[in-house]
C-alpha cells in the first residue's frame, strides 16, 4: 500500500487540483437536486477525498489481483464492477478472504490420517465433506 | 448428543478414541450460536425447482452457483464464462465481493442477508434460493465451498443444497449450521428489479439500491424503489430515490407526486424531500409551488443547508426573471 500510495502521489495531486478547479461554484443557472448518491454518502460535501482514495484503494486491488495471478486486463475490468465499499476491504484483507473453491481435488497431497479424521467428523456431523457419507445426526 | 454415544458404540476401537479427542477440538470452535429445530419443525416443507443447476468444474463453485441463482432471477448465465469473470487462480476460488459485483453487473440486486439459520428460512420461505458460503472442513483445515440452498424437509430436519456436483445435497441442518457458522453465516439472495429480500431492512436496501445505480440506468432501480416505497412507508431516503429515478427517467409529474406523497405520509428525511420538490416543481414552471417548497427545506435545515440555500436563491431569482441577478450562487 505504501508503495503503491509513494508511485501515484503525482496522480493525486493531479486530481486534486481538478478536483478544486470543479469544485469552484459555478453560476447557479439551475438549482440542485440532492442525489440519492450523495444522501447515501452521507455527508453534504467532502467526497473529493473520499474518491482519491477509492480511488487508490481500486488500484491496489487491481495490483494484488494480478499477484495472484489474475489476467491484467480482466483485472481492470473486474476491480471497476467493486463498489467503493467492497474495494476499501478487499483493499486491506484480500490476503486472509476466504476464496470458495471445492471439494473435488483436496485429498491431493494429505495422508490417509486427515481423510479419516475428516470421515468421522462427517459421520457425526460436524463437518460435510464426502456426500457419499450419510448423516446420523437426526 | 446421545446421537454421538450411538454413533462411536458401533465404531472399532481406535477410531472411537480418536472420535474423543475430535469431539472437545471441534466442539469448542462449533458450539456457538446453534438454533434450536423447533425453528424448523413449524414451518411448510419448501423446495425451489425451478433454480437451475450447474455441476461445478473443480474449484469453479463459485462461477456455478452465481449462475444458478442469476438463472433463477432470469438472467442466463454461462458458468464457463462466469469463471473467466470471477477465478482467482492463486486462491484456487471465488471471492465473495466479486460474486455479489459480478450479480450487480448483471442488473440484479444481491443481498446480503441477516446472518441467522432464521433469516435464510425465511427467504426460502418467500421462495428465494440463498448462495451461501461454507467451510466444510473443520476450522484447522479450512474447505472453503459455495452452494445454493433451495429447499427445506421440516419433517426430518434437511435442507436441500445445490451442491457441488449434486443437484440435490440433502443435508441435516445441524451440519449445515456448523459449516455454515464456520463460513461466518454469510448468504446472499439474488433478486430481479422489483423484488426485495424478505430480510431487507430499509438502511440497507437504500445503499444497495444506491450502489445499483452508480452502475445501471435508473430503468434497473424503478421497479426496485417503488416496492421499497411501498414495503417502508415512512422510510424517506427510498422515497428520495424513487423520485430522484422519476426524475432521471424524465417522469416529472410522478416525481413530484412521489415527494408529495412521501411528504403526506412524514417520512424522515422532509428537508432533502422538499429541496428536490422545489427543483422539480421549478423545472415544470411552478414557481410558488416551488419557492414555497425550497423555503421549507431551508427552515428545516440540516447536513445539506448549503444545498437547500442555493435552491432557494436560485428559484427566487429566476422567478423574479431577472437572470442577470442570479450571479455566482454564494
Amino acid at each position: 500500500m505504501l508503495e503503491l500510495q509513494r508511485r501515484f502521489r503525482w496522480l493525486c495531486s493531479l486530481i486534486a487540483i481538478v478536483f478544486a478547479l470543479t469544485a469552484i461554484p459555478v453560476p447557479a443557472a439551475q438549482a440542485k437536486l440532492v442525489s440519492t448518491q450523495t444522501l447515501a454518502a452521507g455527508a453534504a460535501a467532502d467526497n473529493a477525498r473520499a474518491r482519491i482514495e477509492a480511488m487508490l484503494e481500486r488500484a491496489e486491488v487491481q495490483a494484488q489481483l494480478v499477484a495472484l495471478g489474475v489476467d491484467p486486463q480482466a483485472a481492470h475490468d473486474r476491480v471497476a464492477a467493486l463498489s467503493d465499499a467492497q474495494a476499501k476491504t478487499l483493499a486491506k484483507h484480500i490476503d486472509n478472504t476466504p476464496a470458495g473453491g471445492s471439494t473435488l481435488t483436496f485429498l491431493v497431497g494429505i495422508g490417509l490420517v486427515v481423510f479419516l479424521v475428516l470421515l468421522v467428523t462427517d459421520i457425526l456431523g460436524f463437518t460435510d465433506v464426502f456426500p457419499f457419507v450419510k448423516k446420523t445426526v437426526h | 448428543m446421545r446421537d454421538f454415544g450411538r454413533t462411536t458404540a458401533a465404531l472399532p476401537r481406535p477410531l472411537s478414541v480418536l472420535c474423543a479427542g475430535l469431539l472437545t477440538l471441534v466442539g469448542c470452535a462449533s458450539q456457538n450460536g446453534l438454533q434450536p429445530p423447533a425453528l424448523v419443525r413449524t414451518m411448510p416443507p419448501v423446495e425451489l425447482f425451478d433454480v437451475p443447476f450447474y455441476p461445478q468444474t473443480a474449484y469453479h463453485c463459485g462461477p456455478a452457483t452465481l449462475a444458478m441463482v442469476l438463472g433463477w432471477s432470469g438472467v442466463n448465465a454461462d458458468p464457463q464464462h462466469l469463471s473467466t469473470e470471477l477465478y482467482i487462480p492463486a486462491k484456487q476460488g471465488t471471492l465473495q465481493a466479486e460474486l455479489l459485483a459480478r450479480a450487480r453487473s448483471n442488473h440484479r440486486l444481491a443481498y446480503v442477508i441477516p446472518p441467522q439459520l432464521s433469516e435464510l428460512l425465511r427467504e426460502l420461505e418467500a421462495g428465494h434460493p440463498v448462495l451461501v458460503l461454507q467451510n466444510l472442513g473443520p476450522d484447522w483445515y479450512p474447505i472453503w465451498h459455495y452452494a445454493v440452498v433451495v429447499g427445506v424437509q421440516p419433517a426430518n430436519g434437511n435442507l436441500v443444497l445445490r451442491s457441488g456436483d449434486e443437484r440435490r445435497h440433502v443435508v441435516a441442518i445441524g451440519t449445515f449450521e456448523r459449516t455454515w457458522a464456520r463460513g461466518k453465516r454469510w448468504g446472499i439472495v439474488v433478486l430481479p428489479p422489483g423484488e426485495l429480500p424478505t430480510t431487507a431492512t430499509a438502511a440497507r436496501l437504500f445503499q444497495l439500491l444506491a450502489e445499483l445505480e452508480t452502475q445501471h440506468e435508473p430503468m434497473t432501480t424503478l421497479p426496485s424503489w417503488q416496492a421499497g416505497v411501498k414495503r417502508f412507508p415512512k422510510d424517506g431516503r427510498l422515497a428520495l430515490g424513487l423520485a430522484n429515478a422519476l426524475y432521471k427517467t424524465e417522469r416529472l409529474g410522478s416525481a413530484a407526486a412521489a415527494l408529495e406523497a412521501a411528504l403526506e405520509r412524514q417520512t424522515d428525511q422532509s428537508a432533502v424531500l422538499y429541496n428536490n420538490l422545489a427543483q422539480i416543481e421549478a423545472d415544470q414552471g411552478n414557481w410558488a409551488e416551488a419557492q414555497a417548497a425550497a423555503a421549507e427545506a431551508v427552515r428545516l435545515g440540516g447536513p445539506f443547508l448549503s444545498t437547500f440555500q442555493v435552491t432557494l436563491r436560485t428559484i427566487q431569482c429566476r422567478r423574479s426573471g431577472k437572470p442577470t441577478d442570479c450571479g455566482p450562487a454564494l
